[in-house]
């Protein structure tokens, strides 16, 4: 195990030293001008030369490079341009309440997905099958702020069941903390349910699919000749082999589940990355952007070596021999 | 008795309609969606003649559904109807070119590392695994934030940063392409490496990449209708889907069918893609094609 | 005797095929009784063991009774699943996939035991560990704790069959249980298998292709041929005047002329398939083969006989060595030059449908390979392997899998080969299919002069095709000897290949009681001789350095210091 999670961290610390590149690639690639794109449009020469100075625009490139890399290394992206604030702390703010979203909508999604898979397999060709596939079909296919906004119109304003947005009511801080907690679920209900529904159906198909291959193994044949009853094939025998693949598939939907969160965040006003983001596309404010950018990568290299290191753990195939490359 | 007949097949299959992500259903049903779809975009400046864009009478703000406005009006009182016919030429036009460009590159890349020496492919891979690091979205947004937003911008983004699940898919297929032994044979005949890949491995990657393609449409779909959503996307006049679901957010309780209606219209969209290619997926899988011979 | 299963008037095809697979078949078997069930490939032998037990794939469909003890199986009380287990029982064919890669060994077999003998989690845990050591596994103890895939191909299926005796079944079923392991570990299983089944007076139905095993298991043999039962030997004659290896080439064998050139020669060749300190699968071979000469290369799996056949024909780049054809280095792999050279040395491949590409028909397959599509040729190609001018349009899944291997061979013959390379060409063949192809081969080998090296497992196939072996080992050749005086093998190992062999276990009385001795898999690391440590005939200097490859008398070679030294080669006492 040591010298593969060597191996592999050594990995992931590439792959941070190129995505640090590739942030910076791409903004200086960029036609023209960060501060032409309309930033400061409204700001006369001086300011702007000033905020040139300020930004190491006038650099030579190589020393651009070095400040951004030792930016992202000390956690020390400048200021702001919208709020004048560090950009560290105006990003910091925002990692905390997106993984809070993140990871309660994955348990929710791996939960609704094992249901769904495992219903679909054990009435397998039937009604039920047919009927839990259709419906995470369509849920799919809906864009989820779209979503988002439905859930918001008929839960919160209809119904008033959960809050209508924001990660805490307004007078939380005076609140219990026993009562504090209730209200952040509330207010994580409806954002968390949109991010879990728009997407469990994906993985749901895999292990369906998993599942399906699995039963259709030899040695569930031959544990059915020795007598084994159906459900336990299906939830000792074959379920193992289904979710031990989600392990590594967690990892890839990373990614997906911080861009969904992106979404949902905007339609819940959830002060998370993917809103700071957004509301400084409005403002031009570059530097956070790419902050939030490097950081969603940071998470996601983290949680795909956390993934590996779990299937590793997992699965009594490579635990003990596997040498197994990243 | 000894006659008696036991039929151990499958018990009343259930009603067609409900098996929609079956095989050749859902290949049907993926197809009507999308052609109707098609069929609407095309026929736009007919079913819903002049400019949707053109401002209506003041007394026909936020109507509901009614005769004479089947999805009501907006709040500038133009007719939702004919803005929901003209936004899916955008949704139809900026996910089919993006998906384009993303199989076009994501193909590319994945044959070149497939086939190419190893250290190229291990070359492109780390490149790939690193542009996978990103959530699509806040690449896109950075990009988006760098310039000013157009369609075709959006398309190009949207397609410059979705090639890379392409590329590790034919990657994968093509390295165990090249394994077969009928590869295998074919280079012992003495065939030029170009006429074994031509012959021999190219053919065979088809599948994967068509069903690749019908997915990718309805995921770029998404993609474009959310930035349009944020005023990313196609700017007015042009009508999209996302930016009406946009511009009817703040009436959202006094006039939800400005929201529902495009969104319904977009999820249609997509699941027409998605059964598309699982119809696809369903008739060029190979194992399932040997598994249907045998029968 | 009590009748136990009885299968009468049993239909069962698939829905949209024109025959049934089965048609109208009845089979009766005693309390206690062993019945071998022998029939080739495709013959239906599997979706009987199925439809015997209630679980045939759900596309199939079924007419005709299945009697449990009198009783129509499906309506018997609690149904087929109260029979499964306890009453019936199966033990599949694969051992690699019949075993749940993801749980235990003890998990797996005290399932059963827990449930069919009503024992407790520790007093199932303790059944098993007797069980295992009742049927000789290694170390019972650790083994409830080892996973699937640390064990070997013939540990497995041990364990397949503990947890099949788990259930305490009064009838087992056993699908092809050793058709893929290694005749020496065929004998090892089929011994415990035999004991375990007389001592609880358990009936069998042992399913196989192959005539030879039956005098082995069973009291009672029936054949199954176009659906139905068509012939009952008794089982104790069923090989009589059956199978003692008869020669294909007729003739004798061919000598090397003295100023022939080999067609093909390999010198110090080494083949790793990982990194440079690996172990090699081949470990430094020096070969020649010669126009119209076949070479049979033996041994077991893991021995090495397929990295050696791949890299002669060049389809795998060997770490160090030479391959030459016709005097010409065969090095690089790139350029028209070296694609010409690799023309001559054509490879055939065991599967032969995988071999072919499924999108290309036969016709554009040969003409490809020839290069040039010349009038008639397609046709005279087709007609020098036996097939019809007429499946040139067919693809080839359309195609039966003897004619496929043929279309492989026309596919080969294409290009005017110099050599041609078989790995196991036939194993995926009939018995009659099997001869046919080995015939054909012969007479192309003849005819064209072309030099063979077939490759198998089975000695058996090797004998009556070949003028010459050779038996490998760990990546090694331990020994070379013409085909025809095969009984003058002298390698222990070659001998115990030769002994395992059903055909002459049938003949060996005691074979039973013979302890299972371990032989050491290809594959390891290992100094000296590989087979140090396991071997009759070890002295200290096998474990310090490896024995060179000693020519005895001309055209005979021996990797065997101490056997060399030993006269004649019955005398040697292996098993």
């Amino acid at each position: 195990m040591i010298p593969w999670l060597a191996r592999r961290l050594l990995w992931s610390l590439l792959m941070l030293v190129l995505l640090m590149t590739m942030v910076f690639a791409i903004v200086r690639l960029a036609p023209g001008d960060p501060l032409d794109a309309g930033a400061a449009e409204s700001v006369d020469a001086r300011e702007r030369q000033l905020l040139r100075e300020r930004l190491g625009l006038d650099e030579p490139l190589a020393g651009q490079y070095v400040r951004w890399v030792s930016a992202c290394l000390r956690g020390d992206w400048g200021l702001s341009l919208r709020q004048q604030r560090p950009v560290a702390d105006v990003v910091g703010e925002a990692v905390g309440p997106t993984l809070l979203l993140t990871l309660t909508a994955y348990l929710l999604h791996l939960a609704l997905a094992v249901l769904a898979a495992v219903a679909m397999a054990a009435y397998r060709g039937r009604f039920i099958d047919h009927l839990v596939g259709g419906a995470g079909l369509v849920l799919l296919s809906l864009p989820g702020f779209w979503l988002g906004l439905m859930l918001l119109l008929l839960f919160a304003r209809q119904l008033g069941w959960f809050p209508a947005g924001g990660l805490q009511s307004v007078d939380a801080a005076l609140l219990p903390a026993g009562a504090r907690l209730l209200d952040l679920l509330r207010h994580l209900a409806l954002p968390a349910a949109t991010l879990a529904l728009g997407s469990y159906m994906g993985t749901a198909r895999y292990v369906r699919a998993a599942l399906d291959e699995a039963m259709g193994q030899e040695f569930i044949l031959a544990a059915r000749s020795r007598g084994v009853s159906e459900r336990r094939l299906l939830w000792r025998h074959a379920l193992p082999h289904a979710l031990l693949p989600l392990i590594t598939l967690a990892g890839l939907h990373l990614p997906q589940l911080l861009g969904g969160a992106v979404v949902v965040e905007v339609v819940f006003g959830w002060p998370g990355l993917g809103r700071v983001s957004v509301e400084a596309i409005g403002a031009r404010d570059y530097p956070v952007i790419m902050a939030t950018t490097f950081l969603s990568a940071v998470l996601v290299t983290a949680g795909s070596l956390l993934a590996d290191a779990g299937y590793r753990r997992a699965d009594p195939r490579v635990r003990l021999t596997g040498p197994g490359t990243p | 008795m000894s006659d008696e007949v036991t039929t151990t097949a499958a018990t009343a299959a259930p009603p067609a309609f409900l098996r929609l992500n079956e095989g050749t259903n859902a290949l049907r049903a993926g197809l009507g969606i999308l052609l109707l779809v098609a069929v609407v975009a095309l026929l736009a400046p007919w079913l819903a003649p002049g400019d949707p864009s053109a401002l209506g009478p003041a007394a026909d703000r936020l109507l509901p559904p009614s005769a004479a406005h089947p999805l009501g009006t907006d709040m500038l009182g133009r007719d939702a109807l004919a803005r929901l016919v003209h936004g899916s030429r955008v949704s139809l036009l900026a996910g089919w070119l993006s998906a384009l460009v993303a199989i076009v590159l994501g193909t590319g890349v994945g044959l070149v590392a497939g086939t190419g020496p190893r250290w190229l492919d291990r070359l492109l891979m780390t490149f790939t695994d690193a542009c996978l690091s990103f959530p699509r979205i806040f690449l896109i947004l950075l990009l988006v934030s760098l310039t000013r937003p157009s369609l075709t911008l959006t398309m190009l983004v949207i397609g410059l940063t979705g090639w890379m699940g392409v590329a590790r898919l034919v990657r994968a297929e093509t390295l165990s392409l090249r394994e077969r032994e009928y590869v295998a044979a074919a280079r012992g005949l003495g065939l030029s490496p170009w006429r074994v890949g031509t012959r021999h491995v190219l053919p065979s990657l088809w599948p994967t990449v068509i069903v690749a393609t019908a997915l990718r449409v309805g995921s770029a779909i998404l993609t474009e209708s959310f930035l349009s959503f944020l005023g990313l996307g196609a700017q007015e006049p042009t009508v999209s889907w996302g930016a009406m679901i946009q511009s009817g957010r703040p009436v959202l309780l006094e006039a939800w069918w400005l929201t529902a209606f495009p969104g319904l219209a977009l999820a249609l969209t997509v699941v027409g893609c998605n059964l598309l290619g699982d119809g696809l997926r369903g008739r060029l899988d190979p194992r399932r094609m040997k598994a249907a011979r045998h029968e | 005797m009590n009748e136990l299963l009885r299968l009468s008037g049993l239909t069962v095809g698939f829905a949209g095929a024109a025959l049934p697979v089965l048609r109208g078949l009845d089979l009766e078997l005693a309390e206690g009784e062993a019945v071998a069930l022998v029939g080739a490939s495709g013959s239906g032998k599997t979706l009987l063991a199925r439809a015997a037990l209630g679980l045939l794939p759900p596309e199939a469909w079924q007419q005709g009774q299945v009697n449990w003890r009198g009783v129509e199986a499906r309506l018997a009380p609690g149904g087929w699943g109260a029979l499964r287990g306890r009453g019936l029982t199966w033990l599949p064919q694969e051992p690699l996939s019949g075993l749940n890669p993801l749980l235990t060994v003890g998990a797996q077999v005290s399932e059963a035991a827990r449930q069919h003998q009503g024992l407790g989690h520790q007093d199932a845990l303790r059944f098993t560990v007797d069980l295992l050591a009742e049927l000789q596994l290694p170390s019972p103890m650790e083994l409830l704790y080892a996973w699937p895939h640390e064990l070997s191909g013939g540990m497995r299926q041990r364990v397949l069959l503990a947890a099949a005796l788990a259930c305490g079944p009064e009838l087992l079923i056993a699908d092809e249980p050793t058709s893929n392991l290694d005749t020496t570990v065929q004998r090892d299983l089929l011994a415990v298998l035999d004991r375990a089944r007389r001592a609880r007076g358990m009936a069998l139905l042992f399913i196989t292709h192959d005539h030879d095993l039956v005098p082995l298991v069973a009291d009672r043999c029936v054949e199954i041929s176009d659906g139905r039962l068509v012939e009952r030997v008794s089982g104790r004659h069923a090989h009589e005047g059956a199978r003692a290896p008869h020669t294909v080439r007729g003739a004798a064998p061919r000598l090397v002329p003295g100023n022939a050139a080999p067609a093909l020669s390999a010198r110090a060749l080494v083949v790793r398939h990982g990194a440079a300190e690996s172990v090699p699968a081949v470990a430094g071979v020096d070969l020649d083969l010669w126009p119209g000469r076949s070479v049979g290369l033996v041994g077991e799996s893991a021995a090495g006989k397929s990295s050696l056949a791949r890299a002669l024909a060049g389809h795998l780049r060997p770490s160090s060595g030479v391959v030459s054809v016709g005097c010409v280095a065969a090095g690089s792999d790139r350029g028209a030059a070296a694609r010409a050279a690799r023309r001559r040395v054509q490879m055939l491949f065991q599967d032969a449908g995988a071999s072919l590409n499924p999108r290309q028909r036969v016709g554009d397959t040969l003409i490809e390979a020839a290069g040039a599509a010349h009038p008639g040729m397609v046709s005279r190609l087709l007609a020098e392997v036996g097939l019809d001018e007429a499946l040139a349009m067919r693809h080839p899944h359309a195609l039966s899998g003897g004619q496929r291997q043929r279309v492989a061979l026309a596919r080969c013959l294409a290009t005017d080969p110099a050599v041609l390379i078989a790995d196991e060409p036939t194993s995926a063949l009939d018995g009659g299919t099997r001869a046919r192809v080995l015939e054909l081969l012969t007479r192309v080998m003849v005819t064209r002069g072309l030099a063979v090296l077939l490759v198998t497992h089975d000695l058996d196939t090797a004998l009556s095709f070949c003028d010459e072996l050779l038996v490998m080992h760990s990546g090694l050749i331990i020994e070379r000897a013409p085909a025809a005086s095969f009984a003058l093998l002298r390698h222990p190992h070659s001998r115990r290949l030769l002994d395992c062999r059903p055909a002459a276990l049938a003949s060996t009385s005691g074979w039973r009681d013979a302890p299972a001795a371990p032989a050491p898999a290809g594959g390891r690391p290992f100094s000296g001789c590989p087979l140090a440590g396991a071997c009759p005939l070890q002295n200290a200097s096998c474990f310090k350095e490896l024995p060179p490859l000693a020519e005895l008398a001309p055209g005979r070679w021996l990797r065997c210091p101490p056997a060399s030294e030993l006269p004649p080669p019955q005398f040697i006492d292996t098993i």
